[in-house]
């Protein structure tokens, strides 16, 4: 399994709330799918990651789900974001930023701007 | 917040328990459903679409596991499953459950109840509110750091107008004997003399009427106002609702009733006699007599402050500090260079008490901890058997994939629950044992505000001990028994690999052995003084009664309390029954230090070395016949020696060996001071002065010839010998003949004299009873210890004996091996207990009585009962080898 190795511990949930945010409900499979197109491939996402991440979120009240009817006539659990889980994602989005912009300052700094 | 939400939602999914998987099952069956229909848009047939699908999802069961562990609380599940386990082989192994409870309930029963002790002695704030910021102000004697001593009413008030420290400064004489005259009959109570905002600081309501107001505690003699007990009320006034208003007589002045205090409600000073009632400060002559309790000087009262918030009582201290030397600049012939004052927190006991009773304390806990060590080491030694006995079991889970640490933890939950268990059970011992402290401690029985009753914060301290020592007695058998030494244990082999196990059971055995007779030693140390005290200090206690007079209470001139004092003593003669009655101005073993003085007395050989600073003490006519002593030679005082008479003394053997060697005591002569007192009796050595020591020199002088302004001679205490029956049965007749005299004389501590020395000893004995029980539970323990473990390993080792007897070792050689073993670890155990002894007797030294702490007889008896215990524990499983059929033996196997 450890070849699947993907995304850092905390990342995949801000994805998840992320593109629930953006795309709207979502089922399980359908957000897993988004979630490596809108990393262009990059990211493949393991089943025994995400199902029990969508739980965890759900107990934590960011997410609700409810059983749908799908695209193709299957019903199946869709999963939308709460105002709980907004207010998360904008929390941690700006703190996301920050560290990106200070990590950023670190990759950009070169021995004469120090002098 | 959000941890918390998931943290219920998790709790509420393991406690309905439900193994609910079926959301899980939807989702992966829908997911596969989604890939597989991409996967055939993708091109693939159908069955390879899904099998795809199905091979991309992954390992089902291991998602299963981690959206499970998501979902509920998987640690807590854990921990009640091993709870499940744990309990489940309790009841598997009733015998040996039963056994270690018991021993754990006995050790943490024991503990607790000295816990309790030593909080309400040391620890217990005052039953008010906000008592955390009550401090107690007291003299301080900076030489040797006695302290909690009275200080003198102008100090208080110096204290209190210029320290900024105080929310409150209240000063109190809580110590006060109060005479009290009611319809319904006189009677004795504790009562206090207060400041006005003595109530206020404690932030009381009272429970009827008011307190006192600033203008009654303004004028000395002004405003007889009183406040009652709650009790008082109600026991003594029968919680007569009109009682307000009306008057008592309080050591003859007569006191209005302004107020009721509140229920519960008994005085600032703990671990006393409690408070009946409270009158103002200005009213202090009613309450003190021995100097005027408002003069500088005269120091009585203790302090108590309630600090202003955010002050420490560090900042306060030095406020105090800055003041107290302006005190001593200002007055430097009354306050006495080398005190200081001391701000404590106001909590426990008073100061002085909890000094006398810290080593006390101190050495229980320790008895009880010890015992506590013995219990856990025995359990231990228990557990370790078993784990023995379990290695199959265990090497079992291992094998199968069970962690070393989850066993390991199964194990000590097993061993915890034990321990709480028996802490529970212990909960019942230690309501006995704080009894019988209560008995002991809240001065002996009087009643006293010593409150023993359970507090939270020791039930709490009592369950932590409790899980402490389920962890402490589990660690080393779990540790030792899931050693992965898997192969070897599975293969029922039983002879082998078990020697550092055994020798970390003998190991425990010596442990247990050595503390047992620690125990028994010093047991033995204590239960012999307790047998001397109990004989006494050389006259008979019972047989005497006595009654403390206080004539200058209510204002008698010292002519009239000496006239008074003869026809007390003139009537209680003339009463059928009474043999002798005789004043003298202490009683025997006084409790409250040494009230004798101590005078420079020279005899008549001029020579230097017979001058020396001697105890001496007042004593009347026929005192020696009233204690029941009688004289070796000489007389006694009598009706002769009158108050201008020649001089006379009655000396001690002590004394006599001093300074006449060669006899010839009676006729003899010392000075005393500008007198010369004629020798005219010679008594033996009495237990007289302190129960303690070994009695020392003392001359006894006439009673009546002493200097009658002095107000210790008219507040004598009377001695009256009773013939025939106890002196208890006279008490009520004493009393009786003495109020037809002058109801309104103060007669307080009627009672026997053996009563009084009970209080005394009351801490002696109870260290002693329970002494008594910590050693026989450390006996039991051991032999009970020693027998089990030389029977297990006799178990473990029958192959080896059977072999060992199959190729010709006689049965004796088998039971000389057993014995040897067992008889090893007694002995190394023992001498080493012994010479913890030694060194521990010298810490006991203070509580005993006429013997030394080296005392062999008091030190060898118990550890000897303890060695026939062991011999029997060694002797059964020796008994039991030796009969062992090796044939039968070898064929089990």
């Amino acid at each position: 399994m450890k070849k699947k190795t993907d995304v850092r511990q905390g990342t995949l949930a801000l994805m998840v709330l992320k593109t629930l945010d953006v795309l709207g409900p979502l089922h399980g499979y359908g957000l897993a799918k988004r979630i490596e197109q809108i990393s262009a491939d990059h990211l493949t996402l393991n089943t025994g990651t995400l199902y029990p991440l969508l739980l965890r979120l759900e107990q934590e009240g960011a997410i609700a789900s409810e059983r749908g009817p799908s695209e193709n006539n299957r019903s199946a659990r869709f999963y939308r974001l709460t105002a709980v889980g907004r207010k998360q994602l904008q929390a941690e989005t700006r703190a996301w930023e920050r560290t990106a912009a200070l990590i950023a300052r670190f990759f950009d700094v070169k021995a004469e701007d120090l002098q | 917040m959000r941890c918390l939400r998931r943290f219920l939602i998790r709790l509420a999914a393991s406690a309905t328990g439900r193994r609910d998987d079926e959301r899980l099952r939807e989702e992966l069956e829908d997911h596969i459903a989604f890939q597989t229909a991409e996967n055939v848009r993708a091109g693939m047939s159908a069955a390879e679409a899904r099998r795809q699908a199905v091979l991309d999802v992954g390992p089902v069961e291991a998602i299963k596991e981690d959206f499970r562990d998501e979902k509920r609380l998987p640690s807590l599940e854990h921990f009640l499953q091993d709870v499940r386990i744990a309990l489940r082989r309790m009841k598997q192994a009733p015998g040996f459950t039963a056994a270690a409870v018991a021993t754990l309930a006995l050790g943490l029963g024991l503990n607790s109840a000295v816990l309790g002790l030593a909080y309400a002695e040391f620890l217990k704030p005052l039953p008010v509110d906000d008592p955390s910021r009550l401090v107690n102000v007291g003299r301080l004697f900076t030489g040797d750091a006695r302290r909690g001593f009275p200080i003198s009413y102008p100090e208080y008030i110096y204290y209190r107008d210029h320290a900024r420290s105080f929310a409150h400064l209240a000063a109190h004489y809580s110590t006060s004997p109060m005479s009290i005259i009611t319809p319904g009959g006189p009677f004795n109570v504790m009562g206090s003399v207060v400041t006005a905002d003595y109530f206020g600081l404690l932030r009381l309501q009272p429970a009827m009427g008011r307190f006192f107001l600033p203008e009654e505690d303004a004028v000395p003699g002004r405003n007889p106002v009183v406040v009652l007990s709650y009790d008082l009320w109600r026991t003594r006034f029968g919680a007569d609702g009109g009682i307000l208003g009306t008057s008592v007589r309080i050591n003859g002045t007569a006191f209005t009733v302004v107020g009721i205090a509140p229920e519960g409600f008994h005085g600032v000073l703990m671990g006393l006699e409690p408070n009946g009632v409270w009158i103002p400060s200005a009213m202090f002559a009613v309450g003190y007599r021995y100097c005027n309790g408002l003069a500088r000087g005269c120091n009585v009262i203790g302090l108590l402050g309630r600090l202003n918030d955010g002050v420490s009582i560090q900042d306060a201290q030095a406020e105090m500090n800055v003041l107290t030397g302006q005190l001593q600049s200002m007055f430097p012939a009354t306050d006495n260079r080398g005190w200081g004052i001391e701000l404590r927190p106001a909590r426990g006991i008073r100061i002085d008490e909890q000094q006398r009773d810290a080593p006390i304390v101190r050495l229980l806990a320790g008895a009880a901890a010890l015992v506590l060590i013995i219990a856990s080491a025995n359990v231990a030694g228990l557990m370790l058997a078993r784990g023995l006995r379990r290695r199959k079991e265990i090497a079992i889970r291992l094998a199968l994939g069970a962690v070393r640490g989850r066993v390991i933890r199964l194990l000590l939950v097993e061993s915890v629950l034990l321990a709480v268990v028996g802490g529970g059970a212990g909960f019942l011992v230690s309501v006995w044992g704080t009894g019988v402290l209560r008995g002991y401690f809240g001065q002996g029985g009087v009643a006293s505000t010593l409150d023993l009753s359970l507090d939270l914060r020791v039930v709490l301290a009592g369950i932590a001990v409790a899980a402490l020592t389920g962890v402490v007695t589990g660690i080393s058998p779990a540790l030792q028994s899931t050693r992965p030494d898997t192969m070897g244990a599975m293969k029922e082999e039983s002879a082998g690999g078990g020697t550092r196990r055994s020798r970390l059971r003998e190991n425990l055995l010596v442990l247990q052995v050595a503390l047992s007779v620690l125990l028994l030693g010093s047991s033995g140390l204590l239960v012999r003084s307790f047998f001397l005290l109990h004989r006494g200090p050389g006259f008979d206690p019972d047989a005497i009664a006595l009654v403390r007079l206080r004539p200058s209470l209510v204002g008698y001139t010292d002519a009239r309390a000496w006239a008074f004092q003869r026809e007390v003593i003139q009537r209680l003669e003339a009463l059928p029954g009474i043999a002798a009655a005789s004043p003298a101005v202490v009683a025997p073993l006084p409790r409250w230090g040494r009230p004798v003085r101590a005078v420079r007395l020279a005899a008549d050989s001029g020579n230097p070395s017979d001058e020396f600073r001697t105890a001496t003490t007042f004593v009347g006519p026929r005192y020696f016949k009233t204690l029941g002593t009688g004289l070796i030679v000489g007389r006694e005082f009598d009706d002769h020696d009158t108050e201008d008479g020649p001089r006379v003394a009655i000396v001690n053997e002590a004394l006599a060996r001093r300074l006449w060697p060669k006899g010839d005591v009676v006729g003899s002569h010392v000075t005393i001071g500008p007198e010369r007192y004629e020798i005219v009796g010679l008594v033996k050595d009495l237990q007289w002065l302190s129960a303690f020591e070994a009695p020392e020199p003392i001359a006894y002088l006439n009673y009546w010839q002493q200097d009658r302004s002095n107000s210790w001679s008219q507040d004598s205490r009377t001695h009256i010998r009773v013939s025939g029956a106890a002196a208890a049965a006279m008490v009520p007749e004493i009393r009786r003949v003495i109020t037809e005299i002058d109801p309104d004389v103060p007669v307080s501590e009627v009672q026997v004299l053996g009563r009084q020395l009970d209080v005394q000893f009351a801490a002696v004995r109870g260290a002693g009873t329970m002494f008594v029980v910590f050693g026989g539970l450390a006996l039991v323990l051991s032999a009970i210890g020693l027998y089990a473990a030389l029977a297990f390993a006799i178990g473990q080792r029958t192959r080896e004996i059977a072999v060992r007897m199959a190729l010709g070792a006689s049965r004796l050689d088998v039971g000389r091996l057993v014995f040897r073993r067992g008889s090893g670890i007694f002995a190394i155990g023992a001498v080493t207990g012994l010479a913890a002894c030694l060194f521990a007797g010298p810490l006991l030294a203070h509580l005993l009585y006429g013997v030394s702490p080296r005392d062999p007889v008091a030190l060898l008896t118990g550890p000897l009962v303890l060695g026939l215990v062991a011999v029997l524990a060694i002797w059964l499983p020796a008994r039991r080898a030796m009969r062992l059929d090796p044939v039968a033996a070898l064929r089990a196997e």
